[in-house]
């Protein structure tokens, strides 16, 4: 891989700095002629850090050609396929279906249900198929089961309490009030709408 | 707004504080004191539960769900000779080990000093699973760091590492002679994780009927 440095020029970076510190430190390094250096630095530790990151994980496999053709299908079959891709999870970038993962495990599954869907198996046998083997993780919609319970309604559990506590506090607050603020007399209130009214 | 205005609005602002009534006498008796300190603590505590939990968890590694089930059936080209095949059957009676692995898998070298050491211990038989990978590059690369494996497999398509669900590499399966899967090591093998965990379980295995 390689990669192509492009230092934007001077001007553009010092036109638009981000905070009073780097409007320092953009001025100081134009002042003794090192911001390119800075600039040049600072994106040698950002590429180093990145590829340590990108290193330190299990990687997804290399792409190799596969050998099982694509046969042609329908269009309602590659529509059902789509919609199938978006209802299971690719197990690398865990937070993307496998129709949007780029990886190349995902690509092996979208291959597989696509085979097992040509082969006449229904949606519900494709999911099984994949769950027996990856889990239940592998469904982009949790399950509802006793473990997922807390995911499901934990929030409507929080917002309920939240809104206890919310209702519980503005009812102290109110009769706190209640009971100390004295009521405006009529030529208190006027004067007041006098104010506000402007 | 003019300056007369202003000048009423400040006046008010000034006097205003002076008007209000004093603070209210503490009316909350002291179990509803103590909870108002105890609540916000119990709720922190609980919070701080739940942070230092997920400080060890990984969200990567995936609880197979194959564990005690029968390991999947393949037959598979063998990587050095390719005209011949190994299937899981013929490994039976035996306890071993699946290293899924490939060249271009960075973790997986990480973790070959490891995997040769074992093998020279030849306690238990490896089977290298070279997963989406060219076997010339495959054979390359044994060549060059060492071969542990007792027989390899090449799985070029990965279509056979969907039945073990595979997600990434490294991964070492433990086989029972039974032919089940006993435990799933995802990442790299290192020194603690082979003699705290793999060894003594491949030890009890190996005791077992």
């Amino acid at each position: 891989m390689s990669l192509q440095l492009k230092v934007p020029s001077n001007k553009w970076l010092v036109s638009a700095p981000v905070g009073r510190f780097e409007a320092k430190v953009a001025d100081d390094a134009r002042q003794n002629g090192s911001f390119n250096i800075i600039f040049m630095t600072l994106f040698t530790v950002m590429i180093c850090i990145w590829s340590i990151h990108s290193s330190a994980e299990p990687s997804g496999p290399a792409p190799v050609v596969s050998g099982v053709a694509f046969a042609p299908t329908t269009p309602e079959m590659e529509a059902r396929l789509k919609k199938l891709e978006t209802e299971l999870r690719c197990l690398v970038c865990q937070n993307q279906t496998l129709a949007e993962s780029p990886s190349g495990l995902a690509g092996d599954l979208r291959r597989e249900v696509r085979i097992l869907a040509v082969s006449g198996k229904t949606d519900e046998e494709i999911k099984t198929f994949l769950q027996v083997r990856y889990g239940d993780f592998v469904l982009y919609k949790p399950l509802v089961t006793t473990k997922t319970y807390l995911l499901w309604f934990g929030p409507f559990v929080l917002l309920f309490g939240g809104g206890m506590v919310l209702w519980w506090f503005a009812r102290s607050r109110r009769a706190k009030l209640e009971s100390v603020a004295p009521s405006l007399s009529a030529e208190d209130a006027k004067r007041a709408m006098d104010l506000l009214g402007g | 707004m003019d300056d007369a205005k202003i000048a009423e609005v400040s006046s008010v602002a000034a006097s205003g504080p002076q008007q209000l009534p004093a603070p209210l006498p503490a009316k909350s008796n002291g179990l509803q004191k103590a909870w108002r300190y105890f609540l916000p603590l119990a709720i922190f505590v609980g919070l701080l539960g739940f942070l230092y939990k997920g400080l060890s968890l990984d969200p990567r590694e995936l609880k197979s769900v194959l564990i005690n089930k029968p390991v999947p059936e393949f037959t598979l080209p063998q990587l050095h000779q390719p005209n011949k095949t190994l299937s899981a059957s013929e490994m039976k009676g035996q306890v071993w080990l699946l290293n899924v692995w490939g060249s271009w898998c960075v973790s997986c070298r990480y973790e070959h000093p490891v995997l040769n050491e074992l093998a020279k211990q030849s306690v238990v038989p490896i089977v290298g699973f070279s997963w989406k990978d060219r076997p010339e590059d495959a054979t390359e690369w044994l060549k060059k760091f060492g071969d542990p494996y007792t027989l390899s497999v090449s799985d070029i398509d990965g279509r056979a590492a969907i039945n073990f669900g595979v997600y990434g590499a490294p991964e070492t399966f433990v086989i029972d002679k039974a032919g089940m899967i006993r435990y799933k090591h995802t990442g790299p093998i290192d020194e603690k994780a082979l003699n705290e965990i793999l060894l003594p379980l491949i030890h009890d295995l190996q005791k077992a009927g």
